[in-house]
């Protein structure tokens, strides 16, 4: 990438959009989540109506009575995912080829939950028939497919919402301000870690050994990146957020080291993604131990965020207010009395992990009653809530796509560079 | 019941110990803001502290007035008398 596009970017892009995301979607979000009642009604169907799609469903129908919006069709081609997804919604209408949903009269927009390699081509077709779009992250497949989904949301102008919940969850958005408030001084290093232990299967029928693929769509590269497109791109958007500006070079090693069940993608990968700034992403995943589950680190010269763990902690920890002289004399005469009298200290003593609790990022965060508790608090439903906010306001919230997108880009050339074993940068091309 | 009676004299000595005491107090106070440089208004912010201080070296002086006073009363009792 030039430097000038790269600045362009900065200007025009994540940086615009990072000052909008912060205040405003979370208090949009936010006020329009505890008012509710208002604005005209969305009407939105769910292509891919498996476990994610459910879960999305889920979302909208819970907001439905307060945020105004209705969950009219849904579609898919797995006969018990549309049985399952019925008994949540029973009586939305059943779509096989979201290409009729599309023809649907009143439809303003559809979440997309198809397995992968499917997001583009309803996503493009949505999009061109203008109706507005919410794709699961990433993207897509392929630098391609992610780039013509890019190319027809700035063409026809419709929202493109990316499912990169974490730009509405308020944790990371309070943390965000921290960040770029210079709270915890100058960023130049950032780490994140996705672990888990599972094979990642789903059960396939046992009368259907051919639906092997289709199930377990995750696991093959005809249509999943593995471990990079369904878990890396959430932290590797969020990088670039933390960043405001993109990677300059990505460098990966990746390997299939414990789950040898004919997989094709990796179960355990590494990266960097080094920034212009000197700044390293230290990225890693594996599903075969869970200890350290998953996290982002922060780490500025002032200060640290766990973002994941909702908790800040400072290089040189707030001084607490001095005792009174009385109470300071009082404890130095019991110190003395009944102190112990050292014999002797280490001349050396290892670096070890600072023991602090540290402070929360975010104290408290407050839901209406009506919030359902099963949600993860993540920022899932307040993504939903902004995207029927973007519908009726007929625009996205700026720089969020940018975001999105960049994300995803980056997310397959971690692939790429795990592949090739090459430090890998992105073709100009690829700007949007 | 016998009644006790406290001399005004008693009573008197008592006040000047309690009012020494405290003051004893105050300048333990002061010496601590001085040493570990805290604020002058301690002085008034923490008289609660020196009250609790005040009793607490009031008492001392009681139990050291009652030890000398058994002291020298034993003392006077195993003394020999002049012939």
């Amino acid at each position: 990438m030039s430097e000038l596009s790269r600045r362009n970017f900065l200007k025009n892009g994540l940086l615009a959009g990072t000052v909008m995301l912060s205040p405003a979607a979370l208090l949009n979000t936010k006020l329009s989540a505890q008012t509710g009642g208002k604005k005209e009604k969305v009407r939105l169907a769910v292509v891919g109506a498996g476990s994610r799609g459910q879960y999305l469903m889920q979302c909208v129908l819970a907001l439905q009575e307060h945020e105004n919006m209705e969950l009219v069709a849904i579609c898919d081609v797995y006969e018990p995912s549309i049985q399952s997804a019925l008994l949540l919604a029973p009586g939305v209408k059943v779509f096989r080829d979201y290409r009729a949903l599309l023809e649907m009269k009143d439809l303003d927009g559809i979440i997309v939950a198809t397995p992968l390699h499917e997001h583009a081509a309803p996503t493009i077709d949505a999009l061109n028939n203008g109706i507005h779009v919410f794709c699961e992250k990433a993207m897509a497949l392929t630098l391609e497919d992610t780039y013509a989904m890019a190319e027809a949301h700035l063409r026809t102008g419709n929202v493109l919402q990316i499912g990169h919940q974490r730009l509405f969850d308020p944790r990371f958005l309070k943390g965000m301000n921290y960040v770029h408030s210079g709270e915890i001084g100058k960023v130049t290093q950032m780490r994140a870690f996705w672990h888990r232990h599972n094979n990642w299967r789903r059960p396939v029928p046992s009368d259907q050994p051919e639906l092997e693929r289709f199930i377990n769509w995750r696991l093959y590269r005809d249509y999943s990146l593995g471990l990079m497109t369904e878990l890396a791109s959430h932290h590797i958007q969020v990088a670039n957020w933390v960043k405001k500006a993109l990677p300059k070079v990505v460098r990966g090693a990746g390997s299939i080291s414990y789950w040898k069940d004919g997989r094709e993608v990796e179960d355990n990968v590494a990266l960097i993604y080094s920034y212009e700034d000197g700044t390293q992403f230290i990225y890693d995943s594996m599903i075969q131990n869970r200890k350290y589950g998953l996290e982002i680190q922060v780490l500025g010269d002032k200060g640290t965020l766990e973002l994941e763990n909702n908790r800040k902690f400072y290089e040189e920890p707030p001084v607490p207010p001095k005792p009174p002289g009385i109470v300071q004399l009082i404890q130095d005469l019991e110190s003395n009395v009944f102190g112990k009298i050292p014999l002797g200290s280490s001349s050396w003593e290892p670096e070890l992990a600072i023991q602090e609790r540290g402070y929360p990022i975010l104290a408290n965060n407050p839901r209406p009653d009506w919030w359902p508790a099963w949600e993860w608090r993540d920022g899932s439903l307040e993504q939903v809530i902004g995207f029927a906010d973007a519908i009726r306001e007929g625009k996205a919230i700026p720089g969020m796509f940018e975001q999105c997108y960049y994300g995803s880009i980056w997310t397959i050339l971690g692939q790429m560079a795990i592949d090739s074993g090459q430090a890998v940068t992105m073709p100009d091309k690829y700007l949007i | 019941m016998r009644d006790i009676i406290i001399s005004g004299k008693r009573i008197k000595t008592e006040l000047y110990f309690l009012l020494i005491v405290w003051g004893v107090a105050n300048l333990i106070n002061a010496f601590a803001i001085w040493k570990y440089e805290t604020s002058w208004v301690e002085m008034i912010t923490f008289q609660p502290l020196i009250l609790m201080l005040t009793f607490f070296f009031y008492l001392l002086t009681v139990v050291i007035r009652v030890f000398i006073s058994l002291v020298s009363f034993l003392v006077s009792r195993v003394k020999p008398k002049n012939t």
